[in-house]
């Protein structure tokens, strides 16, 4: 070795030891492909009375779309119930704090 | 003193060895072991991706089946496996004259074929459901068709020994894999039926046209309506729904135009509505307006609203939601839907500032119209 550092057998070894070890780090490393987990979501239905414009959500049923017709509404029933919008939405986790009645 | 000869020779033993290993390292270096090793490892991972596509094809080709044996099919493996691999050859581009024209007439040729091919099947099923097949049959293609290029470069890498070959493979093999899981996870939202991202221009032409607005077919898969706004009359295009269907926008504005379809005239102002890709770091939902035909088609539909609105002089404009590659795919989220309405908002800023009372406006919602439904008129007018 041209350091007198570099010398020490043990030393040698150390740094050997040092660069198989971080050779096998890096390959679990990159080996390990991190996945992030989308969030689970659900699909509702969103439902508006044409003549009161009141919206209600549900969840979706097989069969919904867009512009469909669900029914009458309004005191009178003068209006129509319509399917205005399907999306999904992420189902948030419950939040548990002590005294709260969740959802 | 044995003891410090002792202690001296496992030194030496130590330092022999840790200088042979490093030389040995040193030498593999410039023999381009360590390249050998690194493709070893890429191809491992290309493999153990592969792995996961060819899952993804059988997954897709299974539940084909089973829609199709479903709907009423008595060949559902013949038709699957007729379909698989069903292949659209590009017309020759080195010679651009009329290519458009050619494109277009294999494109629908394609579609016509599939189209008559599944109505000789499922009798049975109205369109929804041919339609639902036809998406679940062209997503089970396109995964089909990711695993069979995947395998080709990684056995070509493999076979020419092209270090570079396999380490673009795995470079992109990530995107390669979201976009196939995209692909796998629209196939059930396809088969559920709801409305997904790439629904909300059809969604936003419904919304603009009120619930009551009788739509009216402009041909087999695209519809129209006439409604009002301030003033100002709205003609609004998007492909027939709830069936998983994209329609012919280009012919559809170019008819408006050229035919004057309602009797309203020549419109003062074009727009066209669309889902974008976003960008890394854009929210999904948000909006965009700017010059030009907003769609996604392969070329012939695009290029009749450009020229449709060239002919005429109309401006052309557009509005985009923006939403990723997968979002586009999978059913509409909330921010798409909310973005919707935010672009409803952009277009009456854009009618109000561009427009006068009295003229007359195209709008077409560009995009899959699944989930997007209808009131279709009883007595349609067009041919």
């Amino acid at each position: 070795m041209p350091l007198g550092l570099f010398d020490d057998p043990v030393l040698q070894m150390f740094i050997f030891i040092l660069f198989i070890g971080m050779t096998i780090y890096i390959f679990l490393q990159t080996s390990q492909q991190a996945k992030k987990r989308e969030p689970p979501r659900k699909t509702y239905t969103l439902i508006t009375c044409t003549s009161t414009g009141q919206e209600e959500k549900r969840e979706y049923k097989e069969g919904d779309y867009v512009g469909k017709e669900l029914g009458t509404c309004g005191d009178n029933n003068e209006g129509k119930l319509i399917v205005k919008a399907i999306y999904t939405e992420e189902i948030k986790p419950a939040t548990g704090k002590p005294g709260s009645k969740g959802q | 003193m044995a003891d410090v000869a002792s202690g001296s020779s496992i030194t030496d033993w130590i330092t022999a060895i840790s200088q042979l290993a490093f030389l040995i390292i040193f030498i593999l270096l410039f023999t381009g072991a360590n390249q050998r090793f690194q493709m070893y490892l890429w191809g491992k991972e290309i493999r153990a991706g592969l792995a996961v596509l060819q899952r993804y094809v059988k997954d897709a080709e299974e539940k084909s089946k089973d829609l199709l044996a479903k709907y009423g099919s008595k060949r559902p493996k013949t038709l699957v496996e007729r379909l698989k691999d069903y292949v659209f050859i590009s017309p020759v581009d080195i010679e651009p004259t009329d290519i458009i024209r050619r494109l277009d007439h294999l494109l629908e040729t394609r579609r016509a074929q599939i189209k008559q091919l599944l109505m000789e099947e499922l009798t049975s099923v109205g369109k929804v459901e041919r339609y639902k097949a036809e998406t679940s049959l062209e997503i089970l293609s396109a995964l089909n068709m990711i695993y069979k290029i995947v395998r080709h470069i990684l056995l070509l890498g493999e076979k020419t020994n092209n270090f570079l070959l396999v380490m673009q493979l795995r470079l992109l093999l990530p995107q390669i894999m979201k976009i196939a899981e995209g692909y796998r996870k629209a196939l059930d939202d396809f088969i559920k039926g709801a409305p997904i991202g790439d629904s909300i221009g059809p969604q936003i032409a419904l919304h603009m046209a009120g619930t009551e607005t009788p739509w009216i077919h402009l041909d087999d898969d695209t519809v129209a309506a006439k409604a009002e706004y301030d003033g100002r009359t709205l003609i609004l295009v998007k492909a027939e729904g709830p069936a998983s269907n994209v329609g012919r926008p280009g012919v559809a504005v170019e008819k408006i135009v050229e035919e004057d379809i309602f009797g309203t005239g020549k419109p003062s102002l074009i727009i066209t509505v669309d889902a974008a890709l976003k960008l890394e770091g854009e929210d999904t939902g948000s909006i965009a307006e700017g010059v030009g035909a907003a769609i996604g088609d392969p070329g012939p539909e695009k290029i009749r609203i450009e020229r449709t609105a060239s002919k005429h002089k109309i401006p052309l404009r557009a509005v985009v939601i923006k939403m990723g590659m997968e979002e586009a795919i999978l059913t509409m989220k909330k921010e798409i839907y909310e973005g919707g309405v935010k672009a409803i908002e952009r277009l009456k800023e854009i009618i109000n500032e561009e427009t006068n009372p009295g003229e007359t406006i195209l709008i077409a919602g560009i995009g899959n119209s699944i989930g997007i439904g209808q009131k279709l008129e009883k007595t349609e007018v067009t041919q």
